[in-house]
């Protein structure tokens, strides 16, 4: 049975951006973890009773690796525990991306923390490539950031193409530099300012970012017929589906984004 | 720890579920839910309710608010689709109602009347929409019309959960027990907030939330402990309970069952744990009903 359990800290760094890596030790998690999912880390501080929710970033054999931006105090109090330390985890939860029916050339769109998921998803979809195990050929990765960019490295590794933006630093902005949000640096691709190749032959994309972002893309993607998947956030009591703190409208009823999400198909969700 | 009875029905141990905190496709997922006295399931409305926008969740020292402002599909649903497997699996089912006005409570008894649910919880912490949203659980009068309200739709035993947002516990307590009630559980949540530093306005979208968790059990403890002292009818305890040792306090405090409702949401087999440690504490205290 799934249970909330012990795993070790193996890594818990600075990465840059304000942004931590950590690596735990959780051999049924990483056993399973598909990209969109996500686990709930506890504060070992009793005091901070919910758990705190963060996108699977990678899995392989004994391990996740998870990003965390310092945000609050649940954040700053992981950012200062130790590798050999234990943390208590639950997980995967969630339903996660589905990467099987997006066509040949597959946009992943994330904002600011959004890009952890994506990271995941796009090191898979590469591997699916690779394999010759499905209908895509191509990745593009969007990236948007408030300030600095962090994992564009990383998954630049496993996109054809790799576009930043930074609302307020456009030295972070690459190849364009200029300062802005995902939307602009999409009107701006497509007025030709910057070779995008195959832009407008995008069949799928996976965006996962804050709400207005989700439901820019929403809009963008609708125009053009691409089938889009959003990856939803919410404040969670639980994260497995118990408190009913977490749901969402769709055209299909209510759905708890921790058990029925957060991966939505973006046509059913109502967007406010 | 031993089984108990409560209105002739035996319960396996004296562990339940606080309403609103079980959900029977995701909980069993962590633990068989078989193993507990009995599964109290959420506050269910005639209609279906679509509760209160997002956020609904805020974390507090020691504690959480919700606002989920009882979302729920309906009786209806309830007795077509939760209801049937959990009574397949023999478990003692009690019911939570909630009602925004008597006839509202009523409609929902009526209709679990003609189930086999096995008790019933009347939730009177909800707004009672015509007295200006005023909870009814904070007037004794209107506890006593809604309870003899429903007594005189069913024959299943009746719990009135009480609402802690009172000055006097022990009176309206008091006015649900003549009112005919045959069971008290208590206590509900707290009424709380807290506020966005950033944008200076409450976190929670509604407002307001519930107050839950380890901080509100001395609250909880004192309250059953006068409740006890006050009525003779079983009570069911709850209220911050996170182990066995916290259930153990509350049947010193005069409870005749406990339930977890908190702890569960954040340790997903806390109720099943904490049957097993509440049967270490009887070891090592002794049987807290002497
Ligand atoms: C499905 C999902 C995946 C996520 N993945 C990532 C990720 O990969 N990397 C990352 O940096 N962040 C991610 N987040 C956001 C992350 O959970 C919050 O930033 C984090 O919980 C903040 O905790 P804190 O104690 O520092 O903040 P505080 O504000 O002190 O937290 C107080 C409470 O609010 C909750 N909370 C605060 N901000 C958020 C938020 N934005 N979303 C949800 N709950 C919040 C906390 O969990 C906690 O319960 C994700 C959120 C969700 C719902
Ligand atoms: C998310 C959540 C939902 C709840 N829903 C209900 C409900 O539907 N009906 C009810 O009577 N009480 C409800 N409650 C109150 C609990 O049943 C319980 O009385 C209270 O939370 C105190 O116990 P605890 O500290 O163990 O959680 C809810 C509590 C929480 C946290
Ligand atoms: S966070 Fe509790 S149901 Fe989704």
């Amino acid at each position: 049975m799934k249970k909330r359990e012990r795993a070790q800290i193996l890594e818990n760094i600075k990465i840059g951006g304000g942004i931590q890596r950590i690596r735990l030790h959780a051999p049924e998690i990483a056993d399973t973890a598909k990209p969109g999912q996500f686990v709930n880390l506890y504060l070992p501080q009793k005091q901070f009773l919910l758990p705190r929710p963060f996108g699977v970033a990678d899995a392989d054999g004994q391990a996740i690796t998870l990003y965390y931006m310092v945000v609050g105090q649940g954040t700053e109090l992981l950012s200062e525990k130790k590798s050999g330390h234990f943390l208590d985890i639950l997980g995967p939860n969630g339903n996660g991306y589905d990467l099987s029916a997006m066509g040949e050339h597959i946009l992943l769109a994330s904002g600011g923390t959004g890009i952890p998921s994506l990271l995941f998803a796009a090191r898979r979809l590469r591997e699916l490539i690779q394999k010759s195990d499905s209908s895509a050929k191509k990745i593009t990765a969007v990236t948007g950031f408030r300030d600095t960019a962090f994992l564009v490295e990383e998954i630049s590794k496993y996109c054809d193409q790799t576009f930043v933006i930074s609302e307020t630093d456009g030295t972070q902005s690459k190849p364009l530099g200029m300062t802005g949000n995902i939307l602009n640096l999409f009107f701006a691709l497509e007025a030709g300012s910057v070779k995008a190749s195959g832009l407008d032959k995008i069949t799928g994309c996976l965006s996962c970012g804050p709400m207005p972002m989700l439901r820019a893309m929403d809009q963008w993607c609708g125009d053009k017929g691409i089938a889009l998947q959003v990856c939803l956030e919410a404040r969670m009591g639980c994260g497995m589906g118990a408190c009913v703190g977490c749901t969402c409208e769709t055209t299909v009823g209510k759905k708890k984004i921790c058990v029925d999400g957060p991966v939505f198909d973006a046509k059913e969700v109502c967007w406010v | 720890m031993n089984g108990i009875e409560m209105f002739g029905i035996h319960w396996k141990n004296p562990v339940t579920t606080a309403a609103g905190t079980f959900n029977a496709k995701e909980s069993p997922k962590y633990y068989n839910p078989e193993l507990l006295g009995a599964i109290t399931t959420k506050g269910v409305s005639p209609i279906p309710w679509r509760g209160n926008p997002l956020p609904r969740i805020a974390e507090t020292p020691s504690g959480m608010l919700n606002a989920v402002g009882l979302e729920n599909p309906g009786v209806d649903a309830y007795i077509e689709q939760e209801l049937p497997e959990l009574k397949q699996r023999g478990m003692v089912v009690i019911a939570n109602v909630a009602g925004h006005e008597i006839e509202e409570y009523c409609a929902v008894v009526r209709k679990l009347d003609k189930t086999d649910v096995d008790i019933l919880e009347l939730n009177v912490s909800c707004p009672n929409l015509k007295e200006g949203g005023l909870a009814f659980g904070v007037d004794p009068k209107a506890v006593h019309l809604v309870t003899s309200a429903a007594k005189q739709h069913t024959k299943k035993p009746i719990i009135v959960k009480l609402s802690p947002n009172v000055t006097n516990i022990v009176e309206i307590a008091k006015a649900a027990v003549a009112a005919g009630a045959d069971g008290i559980s208590l206590i509900n949540t707290l009424v709380g907030m807290r506020i966005d530093l950033n944008t200076g306005k409450p976190i929670l979208a509604n407002g307001t939330g519930g107050l839950s968790g380890p901080a509100i059990r001395p609250i909880a403890i004192r309250m059953v402990y006068e409740v006890a002292h006050a009525v003779d009818v079983p009570i069911i305890g709850m209220g911050g309970i996170m182990t066995g040792e916290d259930a153990y306090e509350f049947l010193l405090a005069g409870a005749t069952a406990v339930a977890v409702g908190t702890a569960a949401l954040i340790d997903p087999a806390a109720p099943v744990r904490i049957v097993q440690e509440l049967e270490e504490a009887v070891r090592k205290y002794g049987d807290p009903r002497k």
